[in-house]
């Protein structure tokens, strides 16, 4: 039988903490947490889960990623910008702090526009950690097109960024 | 490009990971998300146990339970908010009110989302003074439905729940109804204050959403944000019409969509009978919704020493509630035990009413000077003060001891300064 508790209890943080960073705010990431265990727990009852931090990280990872296009679906249903900017700041963002704040929104936003499967990998290896191997296994990919699709994402993600980075440069200057 | 702008291309991707990665992230889950999961373990091994909507609104914080109870006024609220809003400025105030005060009955459907977990769609039915009625559909996907009827009576202060399917009635004998008019709708149509209530949240409102379509009908959205849920309103463009409000409780993961307002359709006073059929099994329970007290964070440091070997909260955070189920479901498996439902059950019991004293603290103002300095502190040191606060309009300190004593201490009287660099405690091993 799955010792549930103790699955919670060892991987709460690490799936609260996958969440909130990709989508900076608390409400967000409460539902994700949620959202990511529960569908954990209706797998484990359907096949046995050999690697549940791993599982949990894709899990939250895809489930916050849904979430940010859903914030962007909605932003531009609306015509509104989406709060990409959504981690709670109470003090005015010196220089430093305001670009490392944008850059991350930019990514948060660059995320949201990315096809599923290059924006999970890239969140799994560069803000998880996880190994190549380690993410073939879970998404049932090959080694190589990992690779690939990491590649694929940086290249997007740095065309969108620096495109951006342009953008602000030139609306700040006089 | 040259070269070193090629560098600046390829490293901004790295740069935008490492503040993604150094953005803070605040301590969590919130205990609610934890608990919610937790209880999802549970229900999976009972497979036919689902939470009812009023077991849901009943194991949330004060403000979100509150929120929840008050979700279907908001209706009015927010209809009221439109009629006065800036997009039907020309309605004269007397209007308004002449409006609501010839609203008998209010019908709408909603669909809820409690903490990520289960889609709900209702249909609301209210009249006047005081009564409600909700019918839904509950049950997780791929699983059989069941019909839920509640019934709410504030005049009685009652909530009746009717789970035809199980034949079980639950009762839930309502206290401490704060006295807000914007509670209680009898009294909020009968004093006139609650349209300064009203204009007060207009005043503080907000953003203008833009216009979409929606339905086929061009819509207009304003946005409200207050006491901990946020207010989505679309009115029809044309005709100023309520065409969907969506209200988000912003630390209880609920969020309701409601739609089809209908205002003055005919309906039954037998709809909201409290009587309950003949055959149904029935539980009462009690639900306090008044201001929290000194008398209930007493009430946790009790409750906290006893569940956890006497050692005192190490800090007077969310964070310690998680501590609190780690500690004893550690503590059971190491006696060789597995968390049953019952005992789930408990402890959910055990956390509401330390919540409360919780609560309590969270209301304090900055300027009664509160001080907490319970880690590493054990139940019965009586010369260790546990915390201090300064209680409104008070010249004296209250100081709690660590044997659960009280004493009113003079400023200069009271005991030093607690250290406050405690470092979070170690969080669960990833």
């Amino acid at each position: 039988m799955t010792d549930w508790q103790g699955i919670v209890g060892r991987h709460s943080g690490l799936v609260w903490r996958t969440a909130y960073r990709l989508l900076g705010n608390e409400a967000d990431a409460a539902d994700c947490f949620q959202e990511a265990f529960v569908a954990a727990l209706e797998l484990s009852r359907r096949q046995r889960v050999r690697n549940w931090p791993g599982l949990l990280q894709q899990l939250s990872t895809r489930k916050a990623l849904d979430a940010l296009r859903d914030r962007s679906r909605r932003a531009r249903r609306s015509g509104q910008p989406a709060d990409w900017m959504a981690v709670p700041s109470r003090n005015p963002q010196p220089g430093q702090e305001a670009e490392a704040a944008e850059l991350a929104a930019g990514l948060r936003q660059g995320l949201a526009d990315l096809p599923h499967e290059q924006a999970e990998v890239f969140c799994l290896r560069y803000l998880n950690d996880l190994r190549y191997r380690e993410i073939a296994r879970l998404l049932g990919l090959k080694t190589s097109g990992v690779g690939v699709l990491l590649h694929r994402a940086r290249q997007q993600l740095r065309q969108r960024l620096s495109s951006e980075k342009v953008r602000s440069d030139v609306e700040v200057s006089p | 490009m040259n070269d070193e702008s090629n560098i600046q291309a390829e490293q901004i991707v790295d740069r935008a990971v490492g503040a993604l990665r150094d953005a803070p992230v605040p301590p969590g889950p919130p205990p609610e998300a934890l608990s919610a999961v937790l209880a999802a373990g549970g229900a999976a091994a009972q497979r036919t146990e689902h939470k009812t909507i009023t077991q849901r609104i009943f194991t949330m914080k004060r403000l979100p339970k509150i929120a929840a109870a008050a979700v279907i006024l908001a209706g009015i609220a927010a209809l009221v908010w439109l009629l006065v809003g800036p997009g039907t400025a020309t309605v004269a105030w007397a209007d308004v009110q002449e409006r609501i005060r010839n609203i008998r009955t209010l019908t709408f459907t909603a669909v809820t989302q409690y903490e990520g977990a289960v889609q709900m769609k209702s249909t609301v039915m209210m009249m006047e003074p005081d009564l409600m009625r909700q019918e839904m559909m509950m049950g997780e996907s791929g699983q059989r439905k069941q019909k839920i009827v509640n019934i709410v009576d504030l005049g009685e202060s009652k909530i009746l729940q009717l789970v035809a399917e199980r034949k079980e009635a639950n009762v839930i004998e309502v206290s401490g109804l704060p006295q807000d008019a914007s509670l209680q709708p009898s009294a909020w149509r009968k004093e006139m204050d609650w349209m300064a209530r009203i204009k007060a949240l207009i005043g503080e409102a907000q953003t203008e959403l833009g216009e979409k379509e929606m339905a086929d009908r061009k819509v207009k959205g304003y946005r409200v944000e207050r006491d901990n849920a946020l207010l989505k309103v679309w009115v029809d463009v044309e005709t100023g019409a309520l065409v969907e409000m969506e209200m988000t409780v912003l630390n209880g993961g609920q969020k309701t969509v409601m739609t089809d307002f209908q205002f003055d359709k005919e309906l039954d006073r037998e709809l909201f009978s409290l009587e309950i059929p003949e055959g149904y099994t029935v539980r009462t329970t009690q639900m306090d919704l008044s201001e929290p007290t000194e008398k209930d964070l007493m009430e946790l440091f009790r409750l906290w020493t006893e569940w956890m070997d006497g050692s005192f909260p190490p800090v007077m955070e969310r964070k310690a509630t998680r501590q609190f189920m780690q500690y004893q479901i550690e503590k059971l498996k190491k006696a060789g035990q597995e968390p049953a439902k019952e005992y789930l059950q408990k402890l959910q019991t055990v956390i509401m009413k330390m919540s409360r004293g919780g609560m309590f603290v969270a209301q304090l103002p900055p300027e009664s000077d509160w001080h907490y300095g319970g880690k590493g502190v054990e139940l019965g040191q009586a010369d260790k003060a546990v915390c201090w606060y300064k209680p409104k309009g008070s010249q004296t300190y209250r100081v709690i001891y660590a044997d659960l004593s009280i004493k009113a201490v003079a400023e200069e009287d009271l005991p030093p300064e607690p250290d406050e660099a405690e470092p979070e405690a170690p969080g669960p091993a990833d």
